[in-house]
């Protein structure tokens, strides 16, 4: 049961139990109510028959006193008569008030309360009659005789009042009966009602102590989920902290060999540059000054030598400048490639007066690029594209954007190269032509892959022998 | 205090180059006496020394054993009689920290030698031209 149905369930629960239960009471102390009212009334019923009985005792008491008297003339033979003559109007009140609901049995006790009357008034006179000693006592007993007609009248009366009685005793009883029946089921159904109720609420509470106990359960269960997870997080912090550490350790060995191999290079622009330029210069010394004693072979050695020296010279400073594209800050700006290209295009041509190179630079490119390293890299390209088409009679090198590869391209119309060996174009010192038809250093298209990657872009190459090459290249 | 007219200190560790420095100096007429410092303790020695010398110009190598050429500078720089000294670097370094190291340091020029000599002899005499015949040096007490 979801908590929402059970702030609902139980107070409504417990309502319907208050409402059965007080129901309950209420019929239950209904029904007992009356059975003790038809119990009163049957109760009320004897005591009505019992104050029949009463009367006629009294009247009986007085007629027997009355007579004694007579035969007797002896005065404590009144003493009865005198007492139930006080007694029967009170007595006959009482029975008037027993049945004040019943008009029959008003009107009986007026009828009787009239015999009593009559007969009392005969018993009076009789007595007066024997005290006066004007009859004797069978006389008077004669004149009073007619008592027994009073009598008999009377009893008529009585068993009237108690046939009425008795009536309704029966009736009564029965009522009792039915009363204290309908108590007994009344009392019945409530009882099981309640004991229904009982039996539902306990199943519900069990029930509710065994989702408690779940409940619980699954709370211990969750706790202990949250510890494993909180394990887990420890872990996870603690291999973070490790690979942290690990990563500081490798960023500052990282630095390290960085500042290594700025070492390095800076040795490498320094002391490899000193002993060419020794080289060079003695070479030099040589054929300035000692040309007399060497012939034209040995000045094409001493030529061959410094030649050399200039390669090695070339070869340092392109090396150079590969590590410097590496080690250099990237700060991009807005670049007019047009621009750039236009100017590295002109220096070109000023190299090769002769030469009749041609251009082809698009108009209106703009970039997001560092420009420093953005011209390196355009000036090894346009520099490869003019080297390698120096040996055809129309050499043209294009540059531009390509709608289709979404990239800019440099283009030219020279030697080309086998699309074999095109894994090995952007390696340093991987060159795919000899020295005897192009010179170069291969680490030009080293330095402009690795400018292209400085920008996270792309350089890619298309080509055949003798059809020229395309280059492409995207810039991040 | 001896007389220093047109006394050129080179500072350089490699005789060879010392060789070919003087050499390319003469080349381009330039009859300066040239001093010449091993190294960078030797050259402040000779500058702020008991006995200092005067020189038109020095030419400083970057690359010196002992003291190197930046220290050097800097000490040629905080030497009140050095102070205002012409002082030109000549390496084979072109790194962007060397170079910008030196003008922090008040160089007044800073060469990159060439490999080739026939450019380094020509760089030579452009710099004998400039700093002993038409820079106007400052006094020399």
């Amino acid at each position: 049961m979801k908590p929402k149905t059970n702030r609902v369930f139980v107070p409504s629960l417990l309502l319907l139990a208050f409402g059965i239960v007080g129901l309950n009471t209420w019929l239950a102390f209904r029904s007992i109510n009356s059975l003790v009212r038809s119990e009163a009334w049957v109760d009320h019923t004897w005591q009505a028959i019992d104050q029949v009985e009463r009367i006629m005792s009294s009247a009986k008491d007085a007629e027997t006193g009355n007579r004694g008297y007579l035969i007797t003339g002896d005065q404590k033979y009144l003493a009865p008569y005198l007492s139930a003559r006080q007694e029967l109007p009170a007595e006959l009140k009482h029975f008037q008030e027993l049945t004040a609901d019943n008009p029959s049995q008003q009107a009986h006790v007026h009828e009787m309360d009239a015999a009593i009357g009559r007969r009392l008034n005969l018993l009076q006179q009789g007595i007066d009659l024997r005290r006066s000693g004007s009859v004797d006592s069978g006389h008077a007993l004669i004149l009073s005789g007619t008592g027994k007609l009073e009598m008999d009248n009377l009893r008529r009366i009585a068993d009237q009042m108690e046939g009425v009685e008795h009536g309704l005793l029966i009736e009564r009883t029965a009522v009792a009966k039915s009363s204290s029946r309908q108590a007994r089921y009344t009392l019945a159904l409530a009882s099981c009602l309640d004991f229904l109720l009982i039996v539902v609420m306990l199943r519900y509470f069990v029930r509710e102590r065994h989702m408690r106990v779940a409940l619980e359960r699954d709370a211990e269960r969750l706790a202990v989920a949250r510890a494993e997870a909180e394990e887990r997080a420890d872990e996870v912090r603690s291999l973070n902290a490790t690979l942290e550490d690990r990563v500081k350790r490798r960023t500052a060995e990282l630095e390290t060999t960085n500042r290594e191999l700025e070492a390095f290079s800076y040795s490498v622009s320094h002391d490899l540059r000193a002993p060419l330029r020794t080289i060079d210069g003695f070479s030099l010394a040589l054929e300035e000054d000692y040309a007399t004693l060497v012939d034209d072979v040995g000045r094409d050695y001493i030529r061959r030598v410094r030649n050399g020296v200039q390669r090695m010279g070339q070869l340092i400073d392109a090396l150079l400048q590969l590590s410097r594209i590496t080690r250099a800050d990237l700060s991009r700006e807005d670049v007019d490639l047009s621009q750039m290209a236009e100017s590295i295009a002109s220096e070109f041509k000023d190299q090769n007066p002769a030469g009749n190179l041609t251009f082809n630079i698009e108009s209106g490119l703009h970039v997001h690029a560092d420009p420093r390293l953005l011209r390196i890299a355009l000036e090894n390209l346009f520099g490869n594209a003019v080297k390698f088409s120096s040996k055809i009679a129309g050499p043209t090198v294009e540059f531009g954007w390509d709608p289709d590869q979404k990239a800019w391209f440099v283009r030219d119309n020279g030697a080309g190269f086998d699309m074999f060996y095109s894994d090995k174009l952007f390696n340093a010192f991987n060159r795919l032509h000899g020295d005897k038809d192009f010179t170069g250093s291969g680490i030009g298209l080293a330095t402009v892959a690795r400018v292209i990657h400085r920008h996270q872009g792309r350089i890619w190459a298309k080509s055949s022998v003798n059809h020229g090459a395309t280059f492409w290249f995207t810039l991040g | 205090m001896r007389d220093s007219t047109k006394l050129i200190l080179l500072v350089e560790d490699d005789p060879d180059h010392e060789l070919l420095t003087i050499r390319a100096l003469k080349k381009s007429n330039i009859a300066n006496e040239v001093r010449v410092a091993r190294d960078g303790e030797e050259a402040i020695e000779l500058l702020c020394g008991s006995n200092p010398i005067r020189p038109q110009v020095v030419l400083l190598d970057l690359k010196l054993p002992k003291v190197d050429g930046h220290e050097v500078l800097r000490r040629i720089r905080n030497c009140t009689t050095t102070k205002l000294l012409p002082v030109v670097v000549l390496t084979s370094s072109d790194e962007e920290r060397d170079v910008v190291r030196s003008y922090q340091l008040g160089v007044n020029s800073y060469i990159r030698k060439p490999v080739n000599f026939i450019d380094f002899a020509e760089a030579t005499r452009q710099l004998g031209l400039y700093w002993l015949v038409l820079n106007e040096c400052p006094p020399l007490n």
